[in-house]
């Protein structure tokens, strides 16, 4: 008898909460469901634009450029069968302010796209080379944090590996080297090519 | 005159016992360590090509100071392959060349001379016909300490893009150098462009020069020794001032080289307390120049220290 005149008390109130409160909870709860709504539109836009099929065939200048080279490298075939897609590499990972900082920025390529043309490749050519020194400014600003997210020096079998090969990744690994400082020119085509020496004496 | 019986024999024995002692004791190799020397077929890679990032990815490692052996130890097998098939490097590739072979090296000293025993099969070797003489040559370079580029890239650092047979010769017939004795060394070489001789003379006094063994073979012939010096081109020393034993069994060749571990001027000084980087380099087949198998750069030191090789 007490517990039920308790519980009418209780809901007695909070029916009386909501009705002086009706237009505070109805805001609260449109807030809510924008929220999720934006979030889940924001996690999706995320997702769409981090998938291989659209970095590769949404615009033609990374189809018919950086995404044919990227068709010929072992990041698109192995013997393990293994893809490591365009956003593995392009996109910051487990950091969600810098992947939103790259997909902004990334937007205004929307412009380069349109108005300057760039689906005419001979309007996208001259660009890549800036293009890629952002990227690797980027590896550089995260000692290739990407690489690392799957390619991790101390998990790495030496004694699997080539002696040239191992002696190279002992060094590295010592003082936990960039890995663009030698594999460069992996996936996509070689841009610049290593100025010539100038001089063959010690 | 006559002469008895007695001072007759005490004679010829005298003369016997000075027979015997002069010629060379042969080392006990049993109980002399013998090292895995693996060596590669090379094809035009020059001294140029190994500093050139371009063409070597290992270039700037290089110069920034690891060694060939550092980094290589263990890939001549595949590096061969690769540039015998005429893969890489190797313009005129001969069929059926081996990419490798594998030898194993002992060396030891006593109070007066260096043996090198070289012990190695060829292989199925083609017959490539350039050296109509000899169907195989062994050769150890010893450089003395007075050659930075060969301490750290053995018989590489003489091998220059216009050498004989190498992409920059256009037809000369340049044997291996060392660089500093010429004008300028470019991407192509440092051509015949000499410095002067007051200056060539003061270079060759400073050590700088790298010293060559050799034996010459041909199945069941005796071996002919041979001996010279790299510098501003590659000379035999006449009279040679190595000895060469060789014999060939099984399909194998066990060669040894012998020589005075003081020979006088002009060579290298074999002495404790002093490093050396040796090379070893085996034309098979009747090959010659660049044709060769070639071994990465190997230290050495007498009695004790650190090196790949300690000669005791």
């Amino acid at each position: 008898m007490q517990f039920k005149e308790t519980m009418n008390g209780w809901i007695q109130g909070v029916l009386a909460f909501v009705r002086n409160n009706s237009r505070l909870l109805i805001v609260a709860a449109v807030s809510v469901v924008v929220g999720i709504g934006i979030a889940g539109a924001y996690g999706s836009v995320i997702d769409y634009t981090s998938h291989l099929d659209f970095c590769a065939h949404t615009c033609h200048e990374m189809e018919a450029t950086v995404y044919t080279e990227y068709t010929h490298s072992k990041h698109f075939k192995n013997e393990f069968g293994v893809v490591v897609a365009c956003p593995q590499c392009h996109v910051p990972h487990n950091d969600w302010p810098a992947t939103f900082r790259a997909k902004f920025f990334a937007s205004f390529e929307l412009w380069n796209h349109f108005v300057d043309k760039e689906y005419e490749l001979k309007n996208f050519e001259p660009r890549r080379i800036m293009l890629a020194k952002k990227v690797w400014a980027e590896f550089a600003r995260t000692n290739a944090a990407n690489c690392k997210s799957c390619h991790q020096y101390q998990n790495m079998v030496l004694t699997d590996q080539r002696p040239s090969i191992r002696a190279q990744h002992t060094d590295a690994m010592k003082k936990n080297e960039n890995c663009l400082d030698c594999h460069k020119w992996l996936v996509h085509k070689q841009l610049i090519k290593p100025a010539a020496p100038t001089s063959f004496e010690f | 005159m006559k002469v008895s019986m007695k001072v007759l024999t005490i004679t010829l024995g005298f003369a016997g016992a000075l027979c015997v002692s002069s010629a060379i004791a042969a080392p006990n190799w049993s109980s002399v360590p013998a090292k895995d020397v693996e060596l590669f077929y090379p094809g035009q890679s020059s001294w140029e090509w190994v500093l050139t990032p371009a063409d070597h990815p290992g270039a700037t490692k290089f110069r920034g100071g690891k060694n060939c052996f550092a980094c290589h130890n263990g890939d001549e097998k595949n590096i061969g392959k690769m540039i015998a098939s005429g893969k890489k490097n190797e313009p005129a590739p001969i069929a059926g060349k081996p990419g490798s072979i594998d030898a194993k090296v002992q060396m030891t000293h006593d109070a007066t001379n260096m043996y090198v025993r070289i012990v190695f099969a060829p292989g199925n070797q083609p017959d490539s016909k350039l050296d109509k003489e000899f169907s195989t040559k062994v050769t150890m370079m010893i450089d003395g300490g007075g050659v930075p580029e060969v301490t750290r890239g053995g018989c590489f650092a003489m091998c220059h893009q216009d050498s004989a047979g190498m992409p920059a010769a256009n037809g000369a017939d340049r044997t291996m150098y060392l660089y500093k004795t010429r004008q300028k060394l470019t991407a192509n070489g440092g051509g015949d462009a000499l410095i002067p001789a007051d200056a060539l003379a003061k270079l060759k006094a400073s050590g700088y020069s790298v010293e060559y063994w050799q034996a010459r073979l041909n199945e069941g012939k005796p071996a002919v020794a041979a001996n010279g010096e790299i510098f501003a081109k590659s000379e035999e020393i006449k009279p040679t001032a190595v000895s060469a034993d060789a014999s060939y069994k099984a399909g194998t060749w066990t060669v040894t080289l012998t020589r005075k571990l003081n020979a006088g001027a002009g060579f290298v000084a074999l002495a404790p307390g002093k490093a050396y980087t040796v090379g070893f380099a085996i034309h098979a087949g009747h090959t010659d120049k660049r044709f060769h198998y070639v071994s990465f750069e190997r230290s050495m030191t007498l009695d004790g220290g650190n090196a790949d090789f300690v000669v005791k």
